[in-house]
């Protein structure tokens, strides 16, 4: 009977080859579920935003704005703001709005570090209304870039008394 | 003679084999997770301190612009390498940048581009606006820290004024 076989280390490296192709292959097919990160200068975008600093200011009738609301924001970080995502609590109905507003509602678009702009947020806005103001980065994504909005702990609350 | 063939790769080829693996593994898992970590983040120094000495602003006779005096001094244990210096209405942080924070703090008073401690910057600036209520002019300090600039959210210093 012929005993040739294998050495013990061959099929060692034979098994972590598999195994390290199966992983690989697992990894590629599980990828296409998963979010692809968003990155900013070479990092992940939430990273970024946990270093964003801003004022915010509600303006009930801002003159830049016909009268209507405004919100103000003054950039004293080093992270250019692109845009906000803007939620309003109603106290009354315990409800949360999404305002819709643009990518880029500022005055002058990106609100580079230490700037400040306005953006008209074209609602009415009553005695009680809380809104959270979250910062939105411009991010690359793949070959894309995208407003990434930062996680709400990144926000700040401003209220109408 | 044995015919079991025992050629094979020898112990320290196969030790080589494992090591590089292991290596390539850690190294793939190391730029992934690198995305994840913060950066160094370049803070701004603790004792970066200015003063506003003096600020005036004067209405043009038209009406139409205004223009902005203003000296301050580095009181901090730092040099200061460029300042935002805005303006807005009191009651607003909405503010209008009144010059380029980036070109340094060279002015009549300061032969440098940076401030030292203990020097003394004066300039004047146009003002597109002759408001009518109170204003207030803020100085935030920029240092350059490895080629970037770092501005100083702790370290803003404010005035009211009125423009006449």
């Amino acid at each position: 009977m012929i005993k040739r076989g294998v050495s013990p280390v061959i099929a060692t490296v034979l098994l972590i080859m598999i195994v390290v192709v199966l992983a690989g292959i697992v990894f590629i097919w599980a990828r296409g579920f998963l979010s692809e990160s968003a990155v900013k200068g070479g990092k992940s975008v939430e990273t970024s935003c946990a270093d964003v600093n801003f004022e915010v200011q509600l303006i009930f009738n801002a003159e830049e704005c016909n009268g209507n609301a405004a919100i103000d924001i003054n950039n004293i970080g080093n992270i250019p703001i692109y845009g906000v995502q803007v939620l309003r609590y109603d106290s009354s109905s315990g409800s949360i709005d999404n305002v819709a507003l643009l990518d880029q509602p500022f005055d002058g678009g990106t609100v580079t570090m230490g700037e400040s702009s306005f953006a008209c947020i074209g609602i009415s806005v009553s005695s009680g209304d809380t809104f959270r103001i979250i910062p939105k980065l411009l991010a690359e994504k793949g070959e894309r870039k995208i407003a990434y909005t930062c996680p709400e702990e990144n926000g700040a609350t401003v209220a109408y008394d | 003679m044995s015919q079991l063939n025992r050629k094979g790769v020898s112990i320290m080829v196969g030790y080589v084999l494992l090591i590089s693996i292991a290596v390539a593994l850690a190294t793939a898992v190391f730029f992934y997770l690198k995305l994840y970590l913060p950066d160094d983040k370049q803070d701004c120094y603790e004792d970066i301190y200015l003063v506003i000495d003096q600020v005036s602003c004067v209405k043009d006779s038209g009406g139409t612009f205004s223009t902005v005096y203003i000296n301050f001094s580095n009181k901090g244990l730092f040099s200061v390498d460029g300042a935002f210096i805005k303006i807005g209405d009191f009651d607003r942080i909405l503010r209008q940048t009144l010059n380029d924070p980036e070109t340094g703090l060279m002015s009549n008073c300061n032969n440098n581009a940076s401030l030292r401690p203990g020097a003394m910057f004066c300039g004047s600036y146009r003002y597109n606006s002759a408001p009518v209520g109170k204003q207030e002019i803020s100085v935030q300090p920029l240092i350059w820290i490895k080629n970037e600039p770092v501005i100083c959210p702790e370290s803003i210093v404010s005035k009211d004024i009125l423009c006449t």
